[in-house]
């Protein structure tokens, strides 16, 4: 489950499918998410202008990237950040690693981001020798679980607390128990020690502010407040798209990110940093690193349609909208960014080859649009990656052919009129007039009859009728 | 060509346009600006009743209390409910005096203030403190949200690192939202401040709510109309 | 006034009574219905599997038959969202361009048409049973569909109109998705079905053939007891046409 797998998803998904515990689990989260959500939005009125103006904002953002890049990085260094660019995972990787190198770093505490999960850095820490522990509850659980996380928002989300507690007891060697107060407990008990003894510490950014060289970190639980304040280096990682031009445009966004990721009108954290060692105290890290992560973004720049898939704050709510979500949880998508969002963002960040499948695992229903609170209009979206994937050569030789002849015959009224009426030929002489069994489609579902006498033939008759009549 | 400069040439290659957003942008902030109005209570007592309802929503209490005394009774109480012996405070004036109010009562009590200690030792003490006296720079009324400055604070570690957090704030630090409360703000404090609402928690296991996550278990907000005197 | 027909491929093939239904509750209303009988299919399947090339050809061949109409009315409102928003993706020639805009002002789907347009509501007409109403994604959330048929449906007499839990959520169909995903798109029909046999009503109404071909093909085949009904079917029955 380590390496991008979206190409595999057809084995993912039905694993998820035969698993009826991580199936109610998802179900219930994505439901009682939506619920909450649609609770605080209720609450707004102005709700949908928030939606507007943070559209706006990001694209004003992302069609004047390098300005605002170059701004921000200007500002963090007169703040006394450290500012460093990586194109990809391997830069970012040895960015890291020679920090910590530098500092004799070999214990790190995280704090969730999704952007680090991008470039598998747990993984490639330990490989060198380095712990690097996920301080979030749910990121805890699936790192203990050798698992990334199934959601943006609840990262644990595919799991039960029977799994938790059994999970609990087998590697950490406690007791069993399935209540979530008593296992949380347990994590932060271990944790706390580890907060304070840690070297250095890891988090994400959700929004970075170009006007003052300074960023945030949302959050429910103080873990990232912990990551960043007690040890004596703070390193940031961030995907490009993550800023905004300045903090005054925050309000909007701290509208939406909370109702649509946890249906809470606000997170119980917003952890502002501009700089090391800020307070009076000389308290804080010693030394702030921040990491803009290409990985792949200005890649997704270069159309100008699609681009607005960098507009994503990573909220989770079209996730929980999802319907397909709702039924194979994230795993099943094969790469850490999952539901719509995810299908957008695999083939841009993977390549038509291995995203082949991707934009396709969607019926289109457009609940994802609704929700979103940048209104990226991901159906529209994942339309215009399925015909790049079938431009790109990587669809299926015999659906090609197939939808070719469908255009070719169904251009001529007389010759689509035929092929309706060999169809139903068919189905009275090989199938005695039962459903034709379509494979692929009824194994759970019946295939409709045809009508031998189809629409136009029961007008035409309707029509005479009338005339003659 | 270093990362940087290849990102920035990546970027520009990808032919963005500068969008002019901003009229369609000032139109919905009057939008939104004239729907927050509509539903934004005008007296201090109605913003801070909104405050108490929120923050009670999340699992926070509320007080409004007389004075300095009145709010140490109320902190005193706790602390010998819980059987707690040391109280962690954060930077500001009010904080120590307030402590002292607590110690002149309850002499047994121990003060952990963060002048007393190193950075390494500090954050040790700290640790072990179960119970913090701070003083948030605003009250935001529609979230219930309490804003702390660095700056002011000197400190994050009571606020994070002890379980039960007794928040004393000056009538007079209320602001509607946080739209308002950025135009209240100086550019220097925005830059290192945190904002707090409710006790820290997680929903991560089957999205049942548990408080006291890796931060507080409990928060106490109290108000008092002077809180200086 | 004139409609012109726009019956799709589901209709044609696999549900024309629901085409004729709805040309029966033209006609009882006064409305002359005229049917084109060159068309075919909109191009819909290919362009949402990818085949924009693929599509063009049949978008073309739409635009030149209903270029001129004042009226273009489906029982389906998929393939009335597909023609009204999806057309200019499409590449094209640049001779049948102009012709876009007048085609996607004047397609409607036929409940938007009746009461949007027509400003009817109440077509009278009796039903005696319990009916719930399925939101099929496009009409939904592309063409803002949702009180319309509802309208259409609680004017019937002695008609027992429930909503369903997550009435909005989609039943699964989704095109080609149904078939390369299977299984995924089946355990979304399962829910929907679910919701609809706990909702109780007899009866699922919808407004777009190929949804409810999905929901009908699932409580068929595990013989549940709701059955599927178009809203055109629904009310030529309720007034007895
Ligand atoms: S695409 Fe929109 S809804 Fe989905 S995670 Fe990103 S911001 Fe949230």
């Amino acid at each position: 489950m380590k390496s991008p797998a979206p190409s595999k998803t057809k084995k993912l998904i039905k694993e998820a499918l035969g698993n009826g515990a991580l199936r109610s689990a998802v179900f219930k989260a994505t439901e009682s998410s939506a619920l909450s959500r649609q609770k605080i939005i209720d609450q707004i009125p102005y709700w949908e202008d928030l939606r507007d103006k943070a559209h706006l904002i990001k694209k004003d953002v992302i069609e004047n990237l390098s300005k605002y890049l170059t701004q921000f990085e200007r500002n963090c260094e007169l703040n006394g950040i450290a500012v460093h660019w990586a194109s990809d995972s391997a830069e970012a990787q040895k960015i890291i690693l020679d920090i910590a190198k530098q500092n004799n770093v070999t214990k790190v505490v995280k704090s969730k981001s999704l952007t680090t999960e991008e470039i598998h850095l747990n993984d490639f820490l330990k490989a060198n020798d380095i712990e690097s522990l996920e301080t979030d509850l749910g990121e805890y659980i699936v790192q203990l679980n050798d698992q990334i996380p199934s959601h943006l928002i609840i990262p644990a989300m595919h799991l039960s607390r029977k799994d938790i507690g059994e999970l609990f007891a087998k590697k950490l060697g406690v007791e069993y128990t399935e209540d979530p107060a008593q296992l949380l407990l347990t994590a932060r008990k271990i944790l706390r020690e580890k907060f304070l003894a840690a070297e250095m510490g890891i988090t994400g950014v959700n929004f970075a502010f170009a006007a003052n060289g300074s960023f945030c970190v949302v959050e429910n639980e103080a873990n990232a407040h912990n990551t960043l304040s007690l040890p004596p280096i703070h390193i940031a990682v961030m995907g490009l798209e993550k800023i905004i031009p300045d903090v005054s445009m925050l309000p909007y966004f701290l509208k939406l990110l909370p109702a649509n990721a946890t249906g809470q009108k606000s997170s119980t954290y917003v952890n502002f940093i501009g700089g090391p060692t800020g307070s009076a105290y000389g308290e804080g890290p010693e030394q702030i690193h921040i990491i803009l992560l290409d990985n792949g973004r200005t890649k997704i720049l270069k159309d100008p349609v699609l681009r607005e898939s960098l507009y994503c704050i990573r909220c989770g709510a079209c996730l929980n909208a999802c319907p397909v979500y709702q039924q194979i949880g994230g795993h099943a998508y094969g790469w850490v960014y999952m539901g719509p969002i995810g299908s957008v963002l695999i083939p841009q960040f993977l390549g038509e080859k291995e995203g082949r499948l991707s934009p396709f695992l969607s019926s289109l229903c457009g609940a994802c649009t609704t929700v979103c609170p940048t209104k990226i209009n991901l159906p529209h979206h994942l339309l215009t990656l399925r015909s790049r994937i079938v431009d790109s050569g990587n669809s299926k030789f015999i659906e090609r052919n197939a939808i070719k002849i469908w255009s070719k015959l169904g251009s001529n009224a007389k010759v689509y009129r035929l092929m309706s009426r060999i169809a139903s030929f068919f189905q009275s002489k090989l199938f005695f007039n039962s459903p034709l069994r379509v494979p692929g489609y009824n194994k759970e579902r019946q295939f409709p009859l045809i009508h031998s006498e189809g629409f136009r033939a029961r007008f035409l008759k309707m029509n005479g009728d009338k005339k003659n009549g | 060509m270093d990362s940087r400069n290849s990102i920035l040439k990546r970027i520009q290659e990808a032919g963005c346009y500068s969008a002019d957003t901003s009229e369609h942008s000032s139109t919905i902030d009057l939008k939104i600006s004239e729907s927050i109005k509509s539903i934004t209570p005008e007296s201090k007592k109605d913003l801070w009743d909104q405050f108490k309802k929120e923050i009670e929503l999340v699992a926070g209490a509320f007080y409004k209390t007389e004075n300095i005394n009145a709010s140490a009774e109320i902190i005193i109480k706790f602390l010998t409910d819980s059987k707690i012996s040391r109280v962690g405070i954060s930077n500001e004036e009010i904080c120590l005096k307030t402590a002292l109010k607590i110690k002149e009562i309850e002499s047994g009590l121990k003060i952990i203030s963060p002048s007393q200690f190193d950075h390494a030792e500090r954050k040790k003490e700290y640790a072990v403190t179960e119970a913090a006296v701070v003083n948030p720079s605003f009250a935001v009324a529609d979230t219930g949200t309490l804003v702390f400055t660095l700056k002011g604070a000197g400190t994050s570690y009571p606020h994070f690192l002890c379980d039960n957090i007794f928040a004393l704030i000056d009538e007079s630090r209320i602001v509607p939202n946080q739209f308002e409360l950025f135009r209240r703000l100086r550019r220097e404090e925005m830059k290192e401040m945190f904002f707090v609402t409710g006790p820290s928690r997680t929903a991560d296991i089957e999205k049942v709510l548990v408080l006291g996550a890796h931060g507080p278990r409990n928060l106490t907000v109290l108000m008092s109309e002077n809180i200086a005197q | 006034m004139k409609v012109s027909l726009f019956i799709p491929c589901l209709t044609e093939h696999f549900f024309p009574s629901s085409g004729i239904s709805m040309v029966k509750i033209f006609r009882h209303l006064g409305i002359d219905a005229e049917y084109i009988e060159d068309q075919t299919c909109c191009g819909q399947p290919a362009f949402n599997s990818g085949y924009r090339h693929e599509a063009v050809p049949l978008a073309e061949k739409f635009i030149r038959l209903f270029r001129e109409k004042e009226y273009i009315i489906a029982p389906s409102g998929s393939c009335v969202s597909f023609v009204k928003n999806n057309y200019k993706e499409l590449n094209i020639s640049d001779e049948l361009k102009p012709a876009l805009k007048n085609i996607s002002d004047r397609i409607f789907e036929f409940t938007e048409f009746l009461v949007d347009v027509m400003k009817i509501e109440n077509l009278g007409g009796e039903f005696n049973h319990t009916v719930t109403y399925h939101d099929s994604c496009h009409l939904l959330r592309e063409l803002n569909i949702h009180d319309q048929p509802r309208k259409l449906i609680r004017a019937i007499k002695n008609i027992n109109f429930i909503e369903m839990n997550s009435a909005d959520t989609c039943c699964g169909f989704g095109g080609t998705f149904s078939y390369k995903f299977e299984n995924v798109s089946v355990a979304m029909t399962e829910q929907k079905c679910k919701n609809i046999e706990a909702s109780g009503a007899e009866y699922c109404v919808g407004a777009d053939s190929s949804c409810l071909m999905n929901i009908e093909g699932f409580l068929r085949k595990h013989k549940m007891n709701a059955k599927t009904i178009h809203i055109a079917d629904l009310l030529a029955e309720s007034l007895k046409l």
